[in-house]
């Protein structure tokens, strides 16, 4: 199979663009790809952190586009699944010290030995979106379902089909959907319908996710967490893999409407 | 034995605590980073010393900063691989 390079961005910060592309390292991972995350948030990293990884970085991205070390001594493998790796920003330079002619011969040669190249968008559409775009294949855009966070993916989204990549997928994070049924909350078919976008998955809000960040475990690899499922499911489908995309308000009556489907009256 | 089944019982520690600790950690060694980017050589040059004469886990390499009352201790863990002698 071709490797593929995908690019998780939003536009607006704190959506879940980091969390979004630790857990689907860690799903596809699970899947048996070879996979790395990058880092392309340079001066404020936090991948690291997600991965509880933050303690084994020598060399970042930077030292490598600089050639001051080998791409291999930058990788660092993850603690729980050995087929996924991170390349870490830099910490203390900015978003001018990588030039996008570099961004594309790192994604390139990423490309040539994961499966897997899911590099991680810092906020805003500045330089260093630009970077973290020139280099992918596709985007996955991520959204809550506020008007602010809407607003700003269609301007990512107009901006990345201005440069000609194939059609950006959208993942809508944090879904509540006691707000939805009450009505306070866009749903994903409102969503859908404004942006004009494939979707690629729902991530149920899930109140666990904080405590998944402290411990630096991401939630896919837990068994019981909603939002780490939907992330495997999102994962199973980039495969190719048919899993439909289950609203969250199915997924939370599981037991209920298991027992339904059963007795045949669903 | 008692020791383990006393591990069992034990309960896994608060995710808020883990997450003070490595925020205090992480965020020390970031600030000392910014007044003297020294360090961040010298993490790079002892590895590269270490490297020159043993074979080494590059997986599990760990670089703590810690503070003491009066110390600052950079903790490097640098693993030897299991079969350490580098052929010359």
């Amino acid at each position: 199979m071709e490797s593929k390079a995908i690019v998780v961005t939003s536009g607006k910060g704190g959506v879940g663009k980091t969390t979004t592309t630790a857990n689907l390292g860690v799903g596809l991972a699970l899947l048996g790809k070879k996979v790395v995350v990058v880092d392309a948030d340079i001066g404020l990293r936090n991948l690291d952190m997600i991965l509880g990884l933050e303690n084994r970085i020598v060399y970042d991205l930077v030292h490598v586009v600089e050639k001051r070390c080998k791409l291999s001594q930058a990788l660092i493998r993850d603690k729980n699944v050995k087929t996924l790796f991170l390349l870490p920003a830099a910490q203390t330079r900015d978003k001018d010290d990588v030039s996008p002619e570099q961004m594309i011969e790192l994604i390139e040669t990423l490309k040539k030995e994961f499966d897997y190249v899911l590099i991680d968008c810092p906020a805003g559409i500045e330089a260093g979106f630009r970077n973290a775009v020139v280099g992918a294949d596709f985007a996955i855009v991520v959204t809550t379902p506020e008007v602010s966070s809407v607003r700003d993916v269609d301007r990512v989204i107009g901006l990345l089909e201005a440069s000609e990549k194939s059609q950006p997928k959208l993942i809508i994070n944090r879904i509540k959907p006691d707000l939805v049924k009450r009505g306070d909350m866009m749903d994903a078919s409102a969503i859908l319908q404004i942006l004009a976008v494939e979707l690629l998955g729902i991530v149920p809000d899930d109140e666990n996710m904080v405590a998944y960040t402290n411990r630096g475990e991401p939630a896919a690899l837990s068994p019981r967490s909603p939002a780490g499922k939907a992330y495997r499911n999102i994962a199973m489908r980039l495969e190719g893999q048919k899993v439909d995309v289950l609203s969250p308000e199915e997924e939370k009556g599981g037991l209920l409407k298991g027992l339904k489907r059963l007795v045949g009256i669903d | 034995m008692i020791d383990y089944i006393k591990t069992l019982f034990r309960p896994r520690p608060r995710s808020a605590d883990i997450a003070t600790e490595r925020l205090k950690i992480i965020l020390h060694h970031e600030r000392r980073n910014i007044d003297s980017p020294l360090l961040e050589q010298l993490k790079e040059e002892i590895i590269k010393v270490v490297r020159k004469f043993v074979e080494v886990d590059s997986d599990h390499i760990e670089i703590n900063l810690k503070k003491g009352d009066n110390v600052e201790v950079l903790d490097v863990t640098v693993p030897i691989a299991s079969n350490p002698i580098k052929m010359r």
